[in-house]
């Protein structure tokens, strides 16, 4: 076991007037994860201490937060990997870009308005008759697509995005690789529409192609990709082919 | 005021898969509520896939039958008919919703082999498939545009002269109780895990809150002893590696590199039922072949290529808990609770003995799964039996007005939840729980002997009185996660105290239930599900229930 | 639906430039707008040396010779530079655009700077004999 200084940026809406850092000390070993590190304070220290969490094997997208200046799944990260950063002190924060309900918890409204603001579901043209059994998707094409569904909503990306710091009205980059998982799935029929909706000031073109987002990901959906090919797709049906 | 027709408790597969279903019957006003966003729900740490009689060589009445086997004979068989009949119907119903089901070569879907299964027929989305099947099941959701109450806790039901009127629901984020009225109520809020905290499979968040509450109200909890260890988990935190893994081909060896499965199934091998995998685990560590406690999970002979395409979650899991790449290393693992068979006690259609309240999914016991669950038959109960639940629910709203419920409920649930808030004393919530789990851990485990079970019941009796001193730090009104915590570990040390009970009573060894004094199936005195009601005074009453048996009369079970 | 009465954290919190987060596509965006802005610099200033010419044969003579002394051959070559960075980035993103490269975007930038330095290097030694 050794020792370790955890720097958390606490809030209690009903008592203090901003946010400020409170450090705490805990003991952590090898297999430690920052996300257990919360739960020894909240435990033992403090029961008031904030945050989300469920899974805790990276899949539910709960535990999103800001650990040494980074976007990472508090679950998924281990203390030892990234005790060097900060001189064996690790500071965790709430994501950035979004209303800060209490301690490390924000608000997820506008994240999840921008998911469901791109139509986030399969379109099936109501002409077009649908197969007894399933539809036939190759395997190439599934594999690529599973790697946009990947996705769990987490918010990383959307708190490491510059883009969002300056602009509450950029769709993002989780929405919009979403957007791009249905523009590009042979089974979806509205890929005009969805084009409509991305091909725009607070769609695609407000991507500078920073990569943070690409960076942060902890599931490898790469937006960055995603809002490229969208960019593409966008110019080709614009250009009048496609 | 805040009312609908009905209102579905637990926003995860069997929930949202309810709401799909009852927002297309019309002139249905339904309502989700759920103390997470849907998104987070525990449904999508399932793995490996679903199952279905897909393939042309396949009938659905070998799903039932190998079922029905899994079950060792518990299961309800109508209800198991049902389930396995509409199964494929199911699957093509998600993969019409857009599921990115991996593919065979000629793009259609692709089928793996599972435990207890007579041949392949689990349908799947690499080792993500819970996770797949949640996002579809909530695009269908904002599809529809249904409405979802996020970060609301229901801590009560309200239910008059044997009616159910609705809830009453903690509002998470900003503080305050809320009666939500509802003509039908749906409970699918899942597992309770954590009971067994530090070495279940579950999220923080599966406390079996909704079976307490239906508990409480006076339905019985069924056959809640039989709680299912699953055999490949990690040991550092019971995080999960899917029945995928030996379902792709995996071995599971011990100390000695032996496929020791050989001597406890041999015809299944791996892919035995899971109860008996765990067994064959625990006796192999017993007998001095573990590695630490645990057994090696072997998928190095698959293959890279074949791990990418298929297990790739496997491989993250392995690498970010244990530093290990199951590429080219056994990783160890060793049986951790992972499902509950028992819960709210309801028939082939979802009802419990309360007019107007449903539950279905993993907290229901309707029951499917009996004494022990096949994998991948858990993500189809839930869609099946949520899709039902949502039915029957409207039935029963088109004959049913508005309900009568008077603010009195308000106050006094408010007065509850303000004796929490006021608690004093040195124990600690955390605590609390660190013990109840590794007391159930370690005496309502794999094997249970009489006197292990009877120091299991003492110890949460004795936690049910220490949580009483046990103060709540936070005593605010905005995202008090500590109230909660107070409120979910009292519903889950009620949940052991029944496990216990029920285990006690049960003098046989049936599925997950194994006994070393009864070490045989009892069929002539056991073949029947046990009912644990609430009893305020003293401990919960039992009461006995035959199973429904249709075509398959019970026989030696083996694999 | 939650009515939410929080504050947003301070600003400074969600800059292109705090700690960790300055990866390199930041750093290629951050280059790509400095360049830019420099170029623009550059031609304004550039239009006013040759715009020297509408007034007198002298006046231009005397513009350009005070542009030929030699910091102003350096900032020659460093504005070569600059050119070929902002050029190549620029190649760089509208093959992002059009969906292309995307997986090699630290390749790209690293090629783009080296090239960009190698420039104003090269410059430099092609234009020794001015300095």
């Amino acid at each position: 076991m050794a020792k370790l200084a955890v720097k958390i940026l606490r809030y209690d809406p009903e008592k203090d007037p901003a946010p400020h850092h409170e450090t705490y000390q805990v003991e952590y070993e090898k297999s430690t994860m920052v996300l257990d590190v919360l739960f020894m304070i909240k435990d033992f220290v403090d029961g008031s201490l904030t945050y989300r969490r469920s899974c805790r094997q990276g899949i539910c997208g709960s535990c999103a937060m800001r650990v040494n200046d980074r976007e990472r799944l508090t679950c998924y990260t281990r203390v030892a990997e990234i005790i060097g950063e900060n001189g064996g002190e690790i500071t965790i924060e709430p994501l950035a870009n979004l209303p800060v309900i209490k301690d490390l918890v924000v608000d997820i409204g506008p994240f999840f308005a921008k998911y469901k603001a791109i139509k986030p579901y399969l379109i099936h043209d109501p002409n077009k008759p649908v197969p007894e059994k399933e539809y036939r998707v190759s395997k190439e094409r599934t594999t690529h697509l599973q790697q946009f569904g990947a996705c769990i909503q987490c918010g990383a990306c959307y708190s490491a995005c510059p883009i969002l710091g300056s602009d509450d009205d950029y769709l993002g980059p989780a929405a919009l690789a979403k957007a791009y998982r249905f523009a590009n799935d042979p089974r979806d029929d509205a890929r005009a529409e969805r084009l409509k909706i991305v091909g725009n000031e607070i769609g695609v073109w407000r991507c500078h192609t920073i990569f943070n987002c690409t960076e942060v990901c902890p599931k490898g959906v790469e937006p960055t990709y995603a809002i490229q090919q969208l960019k593409r797709m966008t110019v080709q049906r614009k250009l009048g082919f496609r | 005021m805040l009312q609908h027709d009905i209102l579905i408790v637990g926003a995860g597969l069997a929930g949202m898969r309810a709401a799909i279903r009852a927002a297309e019957i019309p002139g249905v006003n339904v309502a989700l509520v759920s103390k997470l966003h849907p998104l987070r729900s525990h449904s999508g740490a399932a793995e490996g896939g679903i199952n279905a009689a897909l393939t042309p060589d396949d009938k659905w009445e070998d799903h039932a039958f190998d079922t029905v086997k899994g079950s060792d004979y518990l299961g309800d068989q109508d209800a198991i008919d049902y389930m396995c009949e509409q199964a494929p119907a199911e699957v093509y119903w998600l993969e019409h919703a857009g599921t990115l089901f991996n593919r065979a070569d000629n793009g259609g879907l692709d089928i793996r082999s599972f435990g207890g299964a007579g041949r392949p027929r689990t349908a799947f989305v690499a080792d993500v498939t819970g996770h797949a099947l949640l996002h579809t099941l909530y695009e269908q959701v904002v599809a529809r545009d249904i409405f979802v109450y996020e970060e609301w806790f229901v801590t009560n039901l309200i239910v008059e002269n044997g009616v159910c009127k609705g809830v009453l629901a903690w509002d998470i984020v900003n503080g305050g109780l809320n009666i939500i009225r509802a003509k039908a109520v749906i409970l699918a809020t899942g597992g309770n895990g954590r009971i067994y905290h530090g070495r279940t499979t579950n999220a923080w968040s599966n406390t079996g809150d909704g079976i307490a509450i239906a508990y409480y109200a006076g339905v019985p909890l069924a056959d809640m002893e039989f709680v299912q260890f699953h055999p490949t988990t990690l040991k550092p935190n019971g995080v999960l590696l899917t029945e995928a893994n030996r379902g792709e081909g995996g071995y599971l060896l011990n100390s000695l590199g032996e496929r020791f499965m050989a001597r406890y199934a041999p015809s299944k091998m791996e892919l035995g039922p899971r109860d008996l995998v765990s067994r064959a685990e625990v006796t192999e560590v017993e007998e001095g072949r573990g590695v630490d406690g645990c057994v090696l999970l072997d998928i190095r002979h698959l293959g890279e290529a074949k791990i990418m395409e298929k297990l790739p979650n496997t491989r993250e899991l392995c690498e970010t808990f244990l530093g290990i790449d199951p590429v080219h290393e056994p990783v160890p693992v060793r049986p951790g609770q992972h499902y509950t068979m028992g819960g709210i006690r309801t028939n082939r259609w979802t009802e419990t003995i309360i007019k107007g309240l449903y539950a279905a999914g993993e907290c229901a016991c309707t029951s499917v799964h009996g004494a022990n669950r096949l994998g991948a038959n858990s993500l189809l109960d839930t869609l099946i039996f949520g899709r039902v639940a949502a039915e029957r629910a409207a039935e029963y709203c088109k004959e049913t007005p508005p309900p009568q419920v008077s603010d009195s409920w308000l106050t006094r649930e408010e007065e509850r939840i303000q004796r929490y808030l006021k608690r004093e004393g040195k124990e600690r919530l955390a605590q609390i729980r660190n013990e109840l789990g590794q007391s159930m851990a370690e005496d309502m485990g794999v094997f249970r002997t009489p006197e292990r079970m009877e120091r299991a019941l003492q110890k949460v009796k004795e936690l049910q009185e220490r949580v009483k001193h046990a103060p709540i730090d936070d005593k605010g009104q905005v995202f008090n996660t500590d109230l909660l915590g107070a409120i979910e570990i009292e519903g889950m040390l009620d949940q052991a105290e029944v496990i216990c009970v029920s285990a006690i009573a049960r003098k046989e060894s049936r599925g997950a239930h194994a006994r070393r004094d009864y070490p045989k199936r009892d069929d002539e005195n056991y073949l029947k599900h046990t009912l644990a009601f609430y009893n305020p005074e003293g401990g919960p009453r039992l009461e006995y229930e035959p199973v429904t048996i249709t075509h398959y009369q019970p026989m030696e079970r083996v694999y | 639906m939650a009515r939410v009465t929080a504050k947003r954290l301070p600003s400074v919190q969600y800059s292109h430039f705090r700690g960790r987060a300055i990866g390199v596509g930041t750093a290629a965006w951050i280059l790509h707008r400095i360049s830019g802005i420099l170029l623009t610099i550059y031609l304004m200033m550039h239009i006013v040396v040759i715009g020297q010419s509408v007034r007198s044969k002298e006046a231009f003579d005397a513009a350009l010779h005070f542009v030929q002394k030699p910091p102003f051959v350096v900032l020659d070559c460093a504005l070569a530079g600059t050119v070929a960075y902002h050029a190549l980035n620029g190649l760089r993103l509208i093959s992002f655009d059009l969906g292309w490269g995307i997986r090699a975007q630290k390749l790209l930038f690293g090629i783009s700077l080296i090239l960009a330095v190698a420039t104003f290097v090269v410059s430099l030694v092609a234009a020794r004999s001015l300095l």
